[in-house]
């Protein structure tokens, strides 16, 4: 959070001294080139004039040719006859195209209609022929005209190192697309996390459809392509989604997605109390030198509570060089301290534990 | 999108001073920024978006100058900024206000009449002339490093003052 606000805040002092530039007459300009031309001014009024009647109807005329001249300076502002771009001109957040893509926003929202295109998280949703992608939330890449043959592929791979828009990440995954799922003309391939394509989430092949595959070829005594009761162990079984007694490989693979997803989020709970737990204890500590109780701890009181180190944790704690520190200042420093303890205790833990897989199945094998 | 020159040029004034900033923000250089900004309000008059709320707008534009924004990166083969690009956009309304950073510029001006000198001339010649550290610190007869130490503090003491101003006036 603290980088975009910092651009965000370096952006409002770049005005600090002069005005935002104005492109009010540039753009009226620009535009003008398609406005209709200015109407010729009205006749004028003729100034002798011998009956009354052709007075009035010659100010009735001036009248209409107001109107006229009215209606036409306010012509609309429309666009080019013919143009089908409805949305801003360049693709929407998190699309990028392959050059011969051509793409409109119509009423169905973001339509490709032909060529190759790569959706990131936060892109809007987008109609592929007729296949409707959302929700992404990783990298997906869709194109027109069913499965890209590996030239039609590799082409599209080559444009987009060219182009250097793509992280190194992106580009070694896009090496990487062999799930293609077709539907209709459309073929769409989950390169990272997962998407919503016509209405199902569809997620990259991971590490988890691995060892489903690998757990699979391990127990299907007889090769069904899936486990039965027989087969795998209560706990394994739990995972038939659909309880029809067997446990396909994309069910496995959910399955331990699910139970990843439990322990990243029980471990995320966990970090965060030990990481408060920490920080107060100390914040609490440091405090404790406080002895006017002000709420804030001088270099003085520090150096009566505690004299060593305390030129080094005024310079450490005290951020706002008011040399007194707080319990603000405190727990903000303390925090990211915290944060870097648990996060290598916890680190450790994974080591252990993957130490402990590996001894396990070596003794399994 | 149907408007006459009058209402475009209102448009055009009540929103371009924010577009410029946001681009700004997502690090668009500064030689660019008029142009998209120009591009974008082309984009807006020249498409059917119907302008119903101001918010609508806000958004609509900031979409069309970040897309036009990243066809310049990806002309330029730069694509640094894309990452930074979501969190901006996320943090935007909240840092800037309803009204697309006005009240923060007029505050941050008076801020930077308190500044002591030396200081408040390292922060124009950085955020208003766009000079490099290096060129700030020539100029005031400082390193470069002594020059990017002034300009961090005098830039706290500013993100202070509006702080306070903003937290007055609330």
């Amino acid at each position: 959070m603290t980088n975009e606000r910092e651009a965000i805040f370096d952006s409002l002092l770049s005005e600090a001294e002069g005005k935002a530039p104005d492109v009010t007459s540039r753009v009226l300009q620009a535009m003008g080139e398609q406005l209709p031309q200015a109407p010729a001014q009205p006749p004028q009024v003729l100034e002798q004039r011998t009956s009354p009647w052709l007075w009035v109807g010659s100010v009735l005329a001036v009248a209409a040719a107001l109107a006229v001249a009215f209606l036409l300076l306010y012509e609309p502002v429309s666009a080019p006859a013919g143009d089908k771009v409805l949305a801003p001109v360049a693709p929407p957040r998190g699309v990028v195209l392959s050059d011969s893509a051509k793409w409109h926003h119509g009423e169905r929202g973001y339509e490709l209609e032909s060529g190759v295109v790569l959706i990131r998280s936060g892109a809007p949703a987008l109609n592929v022929s007729g296949a409707k992608v959302e929700n992404v939330e990783g990298l997906v890449a869709a194109c027109t005209g069913g499965e890209p043959n590996d030239g039609r592929w590799q082409q599209f791979m080559t444009q987009m190192t060219n182009q250097g828009f793509l992280t190194k990440e992106e580009l070694k995954m896009l090496s990487k697309a062999k799930r293609w799922l077709v539907a209709g003309s459309a073929a769409i391939c989950v390169l990272a996390g997962s998407a919503m394509i016509d209405g199902s989430v569809v997620h990259a092949e991971d590490k988890f459809d691995k060892h489903a595959e690998e757990l699979i070829k391990k127990l299907d005594k007889n090769k069904d392509g899936a486990i039965s009761k027989d087969e795998g162990n209560s706990e394994l079984m739990s995972g038939d989604a659909d309880k029809d007694g067997k446990l396909t490989k994309t069910e496995m693979a959910e399955h331990f997605r699910a139970a990843a997803k439990f322990k990243a989020e029980k471990r995320a709970k966990e970090r965060a109390e030990l990481i408060t737990k920490r920080t107060e204890k100390k914040v609490d500590a440091l405090m404790g030198a406080d002895a006017n109780k002000d709420s804030e701890v001088s270099e003085a009181e520090l150096k009566a509570a505690c004299p060593k180190d305390v030129e080094t944790m005024m310079k450490r704690l005290d951020t706002n060089k008011d040399a007194k520190i707080t319990r603000d200042e405190a727990k903000a420093i303390y925090a990211e301290d915290a944060e870097k303890e648990v996060d290598k205790e916890l680190k450790d833990d994974d080591d252990e534990e993957e130490e402990d897989d590996e001894h396990e199945e070596g003794e399994d094998d | 999108m149907k408007l006459c020159a009058a209402e475009c040029a209102t448009l055009i004034g009540r929103h371009q001073a924010e577009i410029w900033r946001y681009l700004l923000a997502l690090g668009c250089p500064r030689a660019d920024a008029e142009d998209v900004v120009q591009e974008a309000f082309l984009s807006l008059f020249r498409s059917d978006f119907e302008v119903r709320g101001e918010g609508e707008t806000r958004s609509w534009l900031r979409l069309a100058a970040r897309n036009l924004f990243f066809d310049i990166c990806r002309r330029r083969k730069r694509e640094a900024f894309v990452d930074l690009a979501d969190a901006v956009e996320a943090a935007w309304e909240a840092e800037v206000g309803d009204d697309g950073g006005e009240a923060r510029v007029k505050i941050l001006r008076q801020c930077l009449e308190k500044l002591a000198g030396r200081a408040r001339e390292a922060v124009l010649m950085r955020y208003s002339k766009d000079l490099t550290y290096g060129e700030c610190g020539k100029a005031l007869g400082l390193d470069e490093e002594a020059a990017k130490s002034l300009i961090r503090r005098a830039r706290e003491k500013l993100r202070e003052c509006v702080a306070h101003h903003l937290g007055s006036a609330q």
